[in-house]
Parts: structure tokens; sequence; C-alpha cells
């Protein structure tokens, strides 16, 4: 018991160090936030005031009592550690490596080649967090029983098991996932717009919490004003965060998937963002992650059947206020090891483990979720 | 006219083109008859009516078959592309990948005509010298898929010779039957056709070479889906050859897919990598942004006006890069990145990660 509780409290203050560290990336006065500034506004791919959005906003830099044991109690004690990350998200760095220290007293870091920012800064402060520059050294010194932790895409994470299987370490993946927006029958449009829109421009729409469906109860009428509400929002919010450059194959992505939903239904294509409109939905199709949003009109019982193939996938389920609706309800079902919150706080999720908690809360059910 | 006569009789105007356009004979224009069938989706088929919308043709003013529009493939899987209803469907072909949940839905009212396009072209790419072939053939069996187009064209293919053995047995494939089914002493060439991914598999599996006879020839089509041992079209085709002793031009790539109902082929006897349509099959290259046509010789994505589609959708957008020739021969890239990952092997490779 005292062993458990020493390891409690010494996690605990490698996380508040950590923390501590974060403040002052989020300080646009302080030199660690004017240099954060400087090399995402340079690397990110997101606009300068995206960037700002991320700093100030998204990037965690306090937590309760109470989140900070959850979040330790989450994470299994082990010798070592190691932490491979991905790119998408400028900020995601500061939790992934959080929770690496939740786990271990000092943690190797593998930062993504395109996004290395938060990852460097933060190890440049801490004598916990040690830099490695391929997932091989990352693998090569690690030993069996020690944990990797694996933050990217599904087919990163297939690349790397087997080589963590072979040598014996303890897997933790966090592999692609996309949030959902429910709106049921008899919430406000207006202002679930912008709440979803709220959630929608932090990383422009490119984390795995970031909402990319969004089913909309009360009849086709009721989702179209909805998805017309959604883009009014979304421009709004693009006057003062404009969403960041985009890539020839990105355009073309949005601009093939505008024009297979205006086939289908409605679309909405402004400058920075793509709202499209199913009012018959049949099957789902995701929008492309530049701050586009597909919104399907369904009631419960069909979203949820909609849902079902994509289930494993879904990280965060967003509602309009505290108590979920009966769509939200449905949802939660079919992806029960989603987080369920407020639409607009999808992307600032409680400090109380990992953001993407599918494999926590399936091991927790006893599901099958660690591969050794 | 009701719709079905109307199709019946586009039906038969297509079979007529397909025969006519492979000899010397007259025949309607390929335009004359893509706007006619495109008129008739416009009417039947909500998703083509659209698309002419959308794209601002009413579909009388058609004069040229490249200003028809096209249905993204990926449409197949969110609606029905049908001039008929699910009552008067005689097969429906599905997608084989499984990305996003739900596969692409293909139905027909009628096969014939898709029987005689893939038989004809296949005569014409596949055994142009007319031999007598045993027919092997590494994928399900159409009893086994009956959604797959490829096991319902290989099984016509099967028929046309009047002889066929299927060697994947929906689980895995039978390799020691198919040793000996080509081990044979026999001096009949052999057709030897399949997915890609079960010639990967059999290259890995056998010990030694497996020499066909002279004459023998081998289609291998689909790709590996990012989900398991990829080889490149060059390595695949040599390695083949080196199995069967056969020369590298014996070894063809098909190219189809569930949303059409016609195939492109290499050329037997050709060693080059391009791919050509039959007659009634229009490839163009399209922006991958604006989704306008290319001139020829541009790289883009894949545009199909297949003739053969009587009942779903004359055009067809893909987003899979090529090159088409000034003579109409393409050249394929591979899918655009980020697009979801489809196709044939993907059923043969699915199971063969579930059996690991």
């Amino acid at each position: 018991m005292v062993d458990g509780k020493r390891r409690r409290t010494d996690a605990a203050a490698r996380v508040r160090a950590l923390l501590a560290v974060a403040r002052r990336i989020a300080d646009p006065g302080d030199s660690l936030g004017v240099c954060a500034r400087a090399r995402l506004c340079e690397l990110s791919d997101l606009s300068l005031s995206g960037v700002e959005l991320a700093l100030s906003r998204h990037l965690e830099t306090a937590a309760s009592d109470t989140e900070l044991a959850t979040f330790i109690e989450r994470a299994e004690e082990s010798a070592r550690c190691a932490v491979v990350l991905s790119g998408n998200v400028c900020t995601a760095a500061l939790r992934a490596l959080a929770f690496g220290l939740a786990t271990a007293s000092s943690v190797l870091v593998k930062p993504s080649r395109r996004d290395p920012v938060l990852a460097e800064l933060l190890a440049a402060e801490l004598p916990t967090l040690e830099v490695v520059r391929s997932v091989e050294e990352a693998l090569d010194r690690l030993q069996a029983g020690d944990e990797l932790h694996v933050y990217g895409s599904d087919v990163t994470v297939a690349a790397i098991e087997p080589r963590a299987t072979a040598r014996g370490l303890t897997l933790r993946s966090h592999g692609s996932g996309f949030g959902v927006a429910a709106i049921e029958a008899d919430d406000a449009i207006e202002s679930a717009a912008v709440a979803l829109a709220t959630a929608l421009v932090p990383f422009d729409g490119r984390g795995c919490l970031s909402p990319r469906l969004a089913f909309v109860a009360g009849g086709r009428e009721h989702g179209r004003a909805f998805a017309d509400s959604l883009s009014g929002a979304l421009s709004k919010l693009a006057l003062t965060v404009p969403r960041g450059t985009l890539s020839t194959l990105e355009r073309g992505e949005l601009s093939r998937f505008a024009n297979a939903y205006q086939l289908l239904g409605e679309v909405w294509q402004h400058q920075d963002h793509l709202v499209a409109f199913d009012p018959f939905p049949e099957a789902l199709s995701l929008a492309p992650a530049h701050r586009g949003v597909c919104v399907i009109a369904a009631e419960a019982a069909v979203a949820a059947h909609l849902l079902t193939p994509f289930s494993r996938r879904v990280t965060a389920i967003g509602q309009v206020g505290n108590r979920p609706g009966p769509l939200a309800h449905a949802l939660a079902q079919t992806s029960p090891f989603a987080r369920l919150g407020r639409l607009e706080n999808m992307q600032r999720p409680p400090f109380d483990g990992p953001v993407d908690l599918r494999n926590i809360l399936a091991q927790s059910a006893g599901t099958k979720t660690r591969s050794r | 006219m009701s719709v079905e006569t109307e199709s019946r009789a586009l039906h038969g105007r297509v079979r007529a083109f397909i025969d006519k356009s492979l000899t010397a004979a007259a025949c309607e224009s390929f335009d004359s008859l893509a706007c006619a069938l495109a008129r008739f989706q416009a009417e039947h088929v909500p998703v083509v009516r659209a698309a002419f919308r959308r794209a601002g043709i009413h579909p009388a003013d058609l004069s040229s078959a490249n200003q028809i529009p096209a249905i993204p493939t990926d449409i197949f899987r969110l609606r029905r592309v049908a001039a008929h209803p699910e009552n008067l469907d005689t097969r429906v072909f599905e997608t084989s990948g499984t990305t996003f949940g739900k596969p692409g839905h293909h139905a027909f009212r009628e096969l014939d005509t898709y029987h005689h396009g893939a038989l004809r072209w296949a005569e014409q790419m596949l055994w142009p010298d007319d031999p007598r072939l045993r027919v092997v053939l590494l994928a399900c069996s159409e009893a086994q898929a009956p959604t797959s187009s490829l096991s319902y064209m290989l099984a016509r293919f099967a028929d046309r010779h009047g002889n066929g053995a299927w060697f994947w047995d929906g689980e895995r494939l039978d390799l020691p039957g198919l040793v000996a089914a080509l081990t044979i002493a026999s001096n009949v060439p052999v057709l030897v056709a399949g997915t890609s991914f079960a010639f990967v598999h059999l290259c890995d599996t056998l010990s030694g070479p497996l020499p066909l006879p002279k004459g023998s020839r081998v289609m291998q089509t689909g790709g590996f889906k990012g989900r398991s041992r990829e080889v490149a079209p060059t390595e695949l085709r040599a390695s083949l050859s080196k199995t069967f002793d056969l020369a590298e031009n014996a070894i063809v790539a098909e190219y189809g897919m569930t949303e059409l109902s016609s195939q492109l082929y290499q050329r037997l006897g050709d060693a080059g990598d391009r791919y050509l349509a039959p007659p009634w099959l229009r490839v163009e290259a399209a922006c991958p942004e604006t989704l306008a046509l290319l001139p020829r010789g541009y790289e883009g994505i894949a545009r199909f006006l297949d003739l053969a589609n009587v009942d779903s959708s004359v055009g067809i957008q893909t987003a899979d890069r090529v090159i088409v020739d000034e003579d109409g021969g393409v050249t394929l890239l591979g899918r655009l990145p980020g697009a979801p990952p489809r196709g044939c092997s993907l059923s043969i490779e699915h199971v063969l990660t579930a059996d690991g």
C-alpha cells in the first residue's frame, strides 16, 4: 500500500512538473511560449490564430487533484516507458507524455517527424523526458515488460506492434478515431451549431476527438436547418480563426467529397469549411478532416444503426448541455468506450487519462485491449 | 415505353455495339449510345438525375459523351444506383472493402450484357489465339462468393472453355490440389486467373517452380489494400514468370471494379504496363481537385464511360490515378493517397489474416 501511495505521489509530481512547463508554453509572453508559437506557425499547417487557439485554450496547464488521481490510476507502473507521437494535433504531445510520466519515472520520446515542437520543448525542460530519434532506438532501449505507448494512424500502430510484441513489451496503442455530435429534436439549433463549430475549429478538425459526423434528430427540415446554421457559425469563427493552408491533395479530397454529397443532399462549401447534409442516409461517410463535417438527419435508432460499423472508431460523443438525450444515449450505447460530454468541450476533455479512452475503458469492461 | 422495355432495348443496342465494334461492321457511335443511356438513367436513377441537375445539363441537350456527369464510386455505398426496383435484381455485386462499414452495391436487372462484354474482351485480350485452354482459378468460386463480380466473370471464362477448377475454398489456397492440377501430364495450355494476393500467397508458399505447358498464360487482378505484403507489379510479374516458367509477356494484369461492367487488360504478348479498354469503355483522366477532364497524357483520376452499365450509371468517377495516352492506352498509378482502399483482393487477404 505504501509503495502504491508512493508511486502515485511520485507520478503526480512528475505530471505536475510537466504541466508547469505547459503553462509557460501557453503563455505568449514566456520565452517558451514565444518559441512554440514561432515554430508551430512554421510547421503545423494551422493559421497563426489556429496556433494561438491551440496553445492558449487547448493545451492542458492544470489538473484538479481528483482528475490527477484518476489520470494516474489509469496508468500502470512500469520501469521504463517510451512514447511514439503523431503529428496531427500540435498540443497532443503534452497529455501523451503526461501519461508516460504517470507510468514510469523517465520516458523516452519519439516526436512526430512532421511536428516535433511540443515534445522537444517539453523534453528540453524536463530531465524525466529524453528524446530519441527513431522508433527503433526506443525499442532498443526498452526491456521486456516495459511499456510502449504509440499514438498515430492504425497503419503506424500495425507497423510497430509486431516489433513491440517480439521484444515482450506492453503496447498501449492509440489509433485512428473521430468524434460524433448528437443534436436532439428539441435542441436549439443556433446554439448547438455554435457549440459544434467551437469543437470543430481547433486543430482544423484533425484531432482524434474532432467531430466529423453530426446526427440530428427531429426530421429532415431540422437537420437541414442545423447544417445551414453550422455553416454560418463556422464562417463566423473563421473570421477570427481561419483554416490553415491545405495541400493540393487535401483540397482535392474536400472537392470530391463535396461532389458526392451534392448528389445525395446539400453541401455548404466555403473558404474555410465544408458542411455536407444527407437527408436520406443509408450509410455513412466521413467528411475530410479539414473543418469538414457531415450532418445526418436520423432519429436515435437509425443513427445508432448507421454508426454501428464505425463504433470502434468513435472516441467522443458531444451533446448539447449536460444530460444526454435519446439520440446521444443511443450513440453512446453503440460506442460505449467513447467519451460523452458537452459538445463545445469535445476538444477539452477532463484531464483524466489519455484523450482517447477507448482502450482503457474497454479494458475496464473486461475486453482484451492490450497486446503483449 | 416502360422502363423494362426501354432498358431491354438499350441492352440490345449495347450488345450490338460490342459485337460490331470488334469487327469492321458499321455500328452506332459511342457518343450517341452513351447519351441515350445517360438520358435513360437521368430519368430513372435518382443520383444520376441529381448529377445532371448539379452539372446544369438537361439530359435532352446532351450532345457528346464527355458531357455526361460521372457518379463517384463511393455513391454505390451510400445509395442504390439502379433504374429498376430491388425486386427486379438478378444479381447484386458488392465491393470487398470494409473500411467504411457497408460495401458498395451494384445491382443488375440482367447480366447478359455484362457476360457478353466480359467474354468478348477476354477473347481479344486473354485468348486472341483461340486455343483450347484448361482454366485454373485462384479466387472464390461463384457459389462461395455470389456477390463478387470477379468470381462471376471467372466462372463465365470457365464456362466458355468448358472446364474450370477453383483452388481457393473460401478460407485458404488448396495448394496440393493446385499443384496436382498443374503437374498432370498434359500439353493443353492453362489459363491461371486470380487475385494478386492469391498469387503472392502461392509464390510465397511454393517450394519450387511449377512449369506450365507452352501457350499457357496468367491473369492477375486487384491490389493489396495496404493490409498485407505488397508486391510491385513488375516484381509480381517476374515472380509469376519464374514460378510458371512463362515469358513475362504471358502474365497479364486485369483492372476491373464492382461499379463497372467492363474490364481493362494488359495485352497478352506485350511486355509493357499499359492497359487497354474495350471500345465500349472510354477512360479519361480528370483533375483530382476540380474534376475537370484533362488532356491526354496528363496524370489525373480515372473517369469511365462504360456502355455496359445500362441500368446504373454510364459515367463513373474513381480515385484511381491514371495517365491516358493519345491512343487510349491507360497507365495505372495507384489510388490517390487518403482514398479508401478497395477491390477484390481484400476478401482473400481478410480471411488469411483471420486464419493467421
